[in-house]
């Protein structure tokens, strides 16, 4: 009568309660709402209202893609390490699948600037996250610096 | 003859077209790969020191959406 075995497919991760993921994304929408008038504001004015909707677009999307990954990462860390497993790479797919779609409907869209679109889609993305990286690296590096914010 | 130029336009349009495609499948594979190897080892340090979860779940989520951007980065270089 030993205790019973410790499954993969039943064990939550360690610290699941925690909404690690949740935490992060919100903070990287936080900071892209900050962002979004400037640089559609910017956009507005130097290359006129279709680069400005591409660029609201295109924010929209990079915000919601991270909002979505997060959801899903932090319920299958709170089922189990195998589902994380099967929902990261599967979640990986279906975003990407999802994104293309979308883009691929705004390429039809007339008065959107396509261009402007997939430079704001890559730019916004990487700048989100670099910027995010460095209050990530700052509360690794001293967890007592910042409080609860991630 | 004119016929068979148009037809061969729209040929080299089609076949442009599916390159692309393929350009665009061969780019998301390197960042699945990435994205597999990612959160295997993330797993497998969850596993074995479980303390340190949320530290790993914090570099896994940034990991991953960093590997996306293999992706995307692809993806534009396709449709553009």
């Amino acid at each position: 009568m030993g205790a019973e075995p410790v499954s993969a497919l039943t064990t939550p991760v360690a610290g699941a309660e925690q909404r690690i993921e949740s935490s992060i994304a919100r903070h990287l929408a936080k900071h892209g709402l900050l962002v979004a008038p400037v640089v559609v504001g910017a956009l507005a004015l130097t290359m006129g209202a279709d680069a400005a909707y591409a660029a609201v677009l295109a924010l929209a999307i990079v915000i919601a893609n991270f909002l979505v990954n997060a959801a899903v990462l932090g319920w299958a860390a709170r089922v189990s390490t195998a589902v994380l497993m099967g929902v990261a790479l599967g979640g990986y797919v279906v975003r990407l699948a999802a994104i293309t779609g979308l883009a691929v409907a705004v390429r039809e869209l007339t008065g959107v600037d396509f261009t402007v679109f997939c430079v704001v889609l890559i730019a916004a993305h990487l700048g989100l996250l670099v910027w995010e990286l460095r209050s990530v690296s700052l509360s690794l590096a001293a967890p007592g610096l910042r409080g609860k914010e991630i | 003859m004119r016929n068979v130029v148009t037809l061969l336009a729209q040929t080299e349009g089609d076949v442009e077209g599916g390159l692309r495609a393929v350009g665009y499948g061969l780019a998301a594979i390197g960042p699945g790969i990435g994205i597999g190897y990612l959160v295997g080892n993330a797993v497998q340090a969850m596993a074995r020191q479980p303390e340190a979860a949320g530290m790993v779940r914090t570099t896994m989520f940034l990991g991953i959406a960093f590997a996306e951007a293999l992706a995307l980065i692809g993806f534009v270089v396709t449709f553009l």
